[in-house]
């Protein structure tokens, strides 16, 4: 069944010309066109940790740094959380529990300072790799969501030291511009001065015209941060040349890079590592600005609240069975089309269009849409981008017979899914096989160009179908439903040419 | 199968699914747990299971190295308390005691397994190799790393639910020696 | 206005050095980059390189990875640093970068920001060497009082992946089955084996003298095969960054050859003032090493008369060296200076990014 659902035979065309099967793409039901992931807009709906599935408030996550408190990544293996494991040990009772235990219990005063009390400790293992915080020294805790220890970064406060004289002196050199500026002290170069102190403008010129020396430093670099130059740097250790070494010591470069600040190289100092948050997206439309995909908040959930799936608007196509294909003789495909609206859909297979058609119809897009970005005044709101319509890569390579006339798919009725009878209508033209609830089944045929063996055959057309909106709100009547004539193109992959000299 | 059947050597105290396939000169050694639908094939020599092993459902154990001589044929020795888990396929050359051998990991008849070893799920060793005492291999590319700090002492809990259990629901071999 | 408001601002700006290996992303006043990952643009290395998608697509790919799967932030309206070698970034790269970044993503700006020079700041100096082995090349280029000179500009491919390329191919040599060698097995054999030896044994070995090679390794490959990496590759794999031939183009040449171009003035302290930086300079003694050949060259004949140094000098960056670069992004753009970023609105009108011929972006379009 694999190949039937990984390959995409049939591919619908992305209003921005990217080619996608249908279960790819969205529906924007205020453009009334499709739209795929990449000519949307994604947006960070809300963080949850995928281990314990607990919910995180963004700001919550921005002062945690997108990690989960609780959850931790064995930094060893790196794809699978580490667990709490709980052992027990033998402590001698402590001084403060002793005088506890005499209180609750007077009769039994035997509580010697030999006693040993059974104590839960728990340690954090990774079942794949059987990787323990004891294998890096950290000692168990006394409760499974006991804070485990930090890692420090042993250069954090010279870090935060640089950074904050740096502040200053950024902000010492506005200042001094600011001071400047108002004094409107003529400037004493001739030139106009692209320097500042930070040397950051300075790339930009090409030759260097040097500080102006009366511009004040600040204030004197706190003396932790001073130069750091030595000559003794580390020596390569003697020991490397003779002794053997062991490569189960030594970190990999992705264990390294679990832990970017230290990249420790042996395994020795592979500590936990809070588990990274995941994300809930919704998409937006680019057009309209719309969602088409919201989920809900609770990380359990797996349901929207606003989804807008092409597979439940659009007519879906399928191919049923196709004929030999030889180069220059037609065949016959048959199609399945299924509405999955809850209205009828009156459906016209028409020709692509050529590829001046094409270049007119994203002209015409772009049109429109800098249209509706200028009369939406909206000037809170920058106008959004939208992607750069593309023309469609994919060319078909047989030709295909248009159906004479247009046919009626008939809405979706959950209640027919269950007849098993196979309705022909009289009405019907001679193309459709059969229908059945919702489906139609057609017969079309093609001609696939002059061809090699085992080329791919590809045929292509335009489905102009009817599209009813539904009405947003219970209130508004079913009077107020909207017919819309919209098409969609679609691609067929209906199979290779055959080698037909050795049938 | 039937002529080779009576070389099945089943030690008492032993649990040995009927519906298991035992070929060859097998010993299965007492407290062994061997599993409905286990494989141990003793096609090019004898097998010898220590004590206390389970082997799971279609865990495969299988000795396919060619001797040097007829006469001569190499013998897989298995240490005691191993654990042969769902799917794994072993033709290693030797095993030692207390090692995991996870689902579906495959173990090849040029690599040797010391003690207290642990073939991750689904990880595939061969090439000539003899894995040191408490190496662990995990990961896609298998990688190596040595276990210091053991998790134990679930294998007896196992056992002993099993000997409680299997026999409740499965026809059992008898032991015969 | 005050001051601090960019500071302080309610969304701290992305800072990425997005390096030919391994892209290093976080967010700007951080001491440490948050993530440090492989670089998915294949078009990166190579880019003329024909490829299935083109290079906006892939950035797309990329970015999107970075911003939902790792960062796990909204790009939109969000500012952007880049840290880059401004003169070995090719211009279709950083071009394709922006308009992916503001027409896909709409982010707020984008800074760049000059690799070498920015990786001063987290040093605090003003003056120094830096030089940058990343894994195409190594760069070298000179800062004196916060100026790039440009003139004593040096690059070299020497970095990763030359020594990727020895020591597959000696390990071809040794029989050791191609298939196997995947950029993944080459990379992990050198982490994890290689390192950089002494001048003196380096000399020996050069002049074919018997020296006790360094134990020999067995490295299993994916579980499938165990292979011998011989003591004396370990030892002479990252000989490539020191070859010894009459084009006088190793490492310590090329930084002479950076020290030689600057003026007299400047030679002394940009000599004491070496900062190493790029991924390569993580291998084990590379520094000693880099100490004693220069040592070696400064009091060599050819040199003694024209250098007038007497000795050099290295810096320890607070990091490892290979976000040392990422680490002076973070430090800029934490300060006001993001305010000088390319805006999307500017961009917008002037879709074209300044560099070192056109630094404004406003004259651009009246050349066409």
């Amino acid at each position: 069944m694999d190949f039937l659902i990984s390959q995409n035979y049939v591919n619908y065309v992305c209003q921005c010309g990217l080619l996608k099967p249908l279960t790819n793409l969205y529906f924007c039901r205020h453009c009334l066109n499709l739209r795929c992931s990449f000519c949307c807009h994604h947006e960070v709906d809300s963080h949850f940790c995928r281990n314990c599935l607990e919910n995180i408030p963004s700001s919550e996550a921005k002062l945690r740094k997108n990690k989960c408190n609780s959850c931790f990544d064995c930094p060893s293996c790196s794809f699978s959380v580490l667990s709490a494991r709980a052992t027990t040990i033998q402590v001698p009772m402590t001084v403060k529990e002793k005088q506890e235990g005499e209180e609750s219990s007077t009769t039994t005063s035997e509580a010697s300072s030999g006693k040993m009390v059974a104590k839960k400790m728990y340690y954090l293992a990774c079942l794949a790799c059987r990787y323990s915080s004891r294998d890096v020294g950290i000692s168990d805790q006394a409760s499974q969501n006991f804070c485990w220890p930090e890692q420090e970064y042993m250069h954090a406060n010279r870090f935060n030291t640089i950074l904050n004289y740096y502040q200053a002196l950024v902000l010492h050199d506005k200042q001094v511009k600011q001071d400047e500026k108002r004094r409107k002290t003529t400037n004493k170069s001739k030139f106009q001065s692209m320097t500042d102190r930070t040397g950051l403008n300075v790339s930009a010129i090409r030759r260097q015209m040097g500080f102006d020396k009366t511009v004040s430093k600040p204030k004197n670099k706190p003396a932790s941060i001073l130069p750091s130059m030595t000559e003794e740097v580390e020596e390569l250790s003697e020991d490397i040349f003779t002794k053997p070494i062991n490569l189960k010591n030594i970190t990999t470069i992705e264990q390294r890079f679990t832990q970017p600040a230290n990249q420790p190289e042996s395994v020795k100092h592979l500590y936990p590592q809070h588990k990274n948050l995941s994300i809930k997206r919704s998409i937006r439309c680019r057009h309209c600005e719309h969602n088409v995909i919201k989920p809900e908040y609770n990380p359990t959930s797996i349901k929207y609240r606003i989804q807008q799936f092409a597979s439940s608007h659009v007519p879906e196509v399928r191919i049923i069975k196709c004929y030999p294909l030889m180069p220059n003789k037609s065949a016959f495909i048959t199609l399945k089309l299924t509405n999955p609206t809850m209205n009828d859909m009156t459906i016209t297979i028409m020709e692509l269009p050529t590829d001046d058609e094409e270049v007119m119809m994203i002209d015409e897009m772009k049109k429109n849409f800098e249209s509706l970005t200028v009369s939406s005044k909206s000037s809170l709101m920058r106008p959004s981008l939208i992607e750069d319509p593309r023309i469609v890569s994919c060319k078909p390579t047989a030709k295909l017979e248009l159906p004479d006339s247009s046919f009626v798919i008939n809405q979706r009725d959950d209640s027919a899914e269950f007849d098993d009878e196979i309705q022909t209508d009289k009405k019907d033209p001679k193309f459709v096989i059969w229908r059945k609830a919702n489906k139609i089944a057609i017969e079309l045929s093609i001609t696939p160009n002059d061809l090699k063996v085992n080329d791919e055959v590809i045929v292509g057309f335009t489905m102009h179908y009817t599209y009813s909106t539904v009405p947003s709100t219970t209130a508004e009547k079913k009077d107020s439903q909207q017919r819309h004539a919209l098409n969609a193109r679609v691609y067929l992959n209906v199979g290779n040419i055959v080698d037909y000299s050795t049938k | 199968m039937s002529r080779n059947e009576n070389k099945v050597k089943i030690m008492p105290k032993a649990i040995v699914c009927e519906d298991c396939i035992i070929q060859g000169d097998v010993t299965i050694s007492s407290g062994c747990v061997v599993h409905p639908s286990a494989q141990i094939i003793a096609e090019t020599g004898p097998i010898v299971i220590g004590e206390n092993c389970i082997i799971e459902e279609y865990a495969k154990i299988h000795n396919r190295i060619q001797p040097e001589s007829p006469d001569k044929p190499h013998i897989l020795t298995i240490g005691p308390n191993n654990i042969f888990e769902v799917g794994s396929v072993i033709e290693a050359s030797k095993i030692g005691e207390k090692n995991i051998f996870e689902c579906k990991s495959f173990v090849s008849s040029d690599v040797e397994v010391s003690n207290g070893c642990v073939i991750c799920a689904g990880c595939h060793l061969s090439g000539g190799q003899h894995l040191l005492e408490n190496t662990v291999i995990f990961g896609k590319h298998c990688q190596q790393r040595e276990a210091l700090d053991r998790i134990s002492g679930s294998h007896m809990l196992q056992l002993d639910f099993l000997r409680k259990i299997l026999p409740n629901y499965h026809h059992l071999r008898k032991a015969k020696q | 206005m005050p001051l601090f408001e960019t500071v302080f601002q309610e969304k701290p700006a992305i800072v990425m050095e997005i390096g030919s290996a391994y892209t290093k992303i976080g967010f700007c006043g951080e001491a440490h980059p948050r993530f440090i990952l492989p670089t998915e643009i294949e078009s990166i290395r190579d880019v003329l390189k024909k490829t299935e998608k083109n290079l906006y697509d892939q950035a797309v790919d990329f970015f999107n990875k970075i911003f939902f799967d790792y960062l796990l932030v909204s790009p939109k309206d969000r500012k952007v640093s880049f840290v880059e070698s401004t003169i070995t970034t090719p211009t279709l790269i950083r071009e394709s970068f922006a308009k992916v970044l503001f027409h896909h993503f709409e982010v707020a700006s984008i800074l760049f920001l000059p690799l070498h020079l920015v990786s001063l700041s987290t040093l605090a100096i003003d003056t120094a060497l830096v030089v940058d082995i990343g894994y195409k090349e190594a760069v070298i280029l000179p800062v004196f009082n916060g100026v790039q000179i440009l003139k004593a500009w040096q690059a070299q491919p020497l970095g990763g992946e030359s020594i990727h390329d020895g020591i597959k191919a000696s390990l071809i040599l040794n029989g050791v089955k191609d298939e196997i060698l995947s950029e993944r097995v080459i990379e992990d054999i050198k982490v994890r084996t290689c390192f950089v030896t002494k001048q003196a044994r380096a000399v020996a070995h050069r002049n074919n003298e018997s020296i006790q090679p360094c134990p020999d390794v067995d490295y299993p490959v994916d579980g499938s095969d165990v292979i011998k990496i011989p003591g004396n590759l370990r030892e002479f794999a990252l000989e490539v960054l020191f070859p010894e031939d009459n084009d006088y183009l190793g490492l310590p040449y090329i930084i002479i050859d950076a020290i030689i171009k600057c003026p007299v003035d400047s030679r002394k302290e940009l000599a004491e003032n070496i900062l190493l930086i790029g991924g390569t300079s993580s291998m084990m003694g590379i520094k000693s090493r880099l100490r004693d050949e220069l040592r070696t060259l400064i009091k060599s004949e050819f040199y003694m008369d024209r250098l007038y140094i007497d000795d050099v000098k290295f810096h320890n960056a607070p990091s490892k060296p290979n976000f040392t670069g990422w680490l002076g992004g973070s430090i800029y753009s934490a300060t006001d200076l993001i305010s000088n970023s390319i805006t999307r609105e500017n961009y917008l009108k002037h879709p074209k990014i300044p560099d070192w011929i056109f630094y404004d972006g406003s004259s651009t379009r009246n050349q066409g």
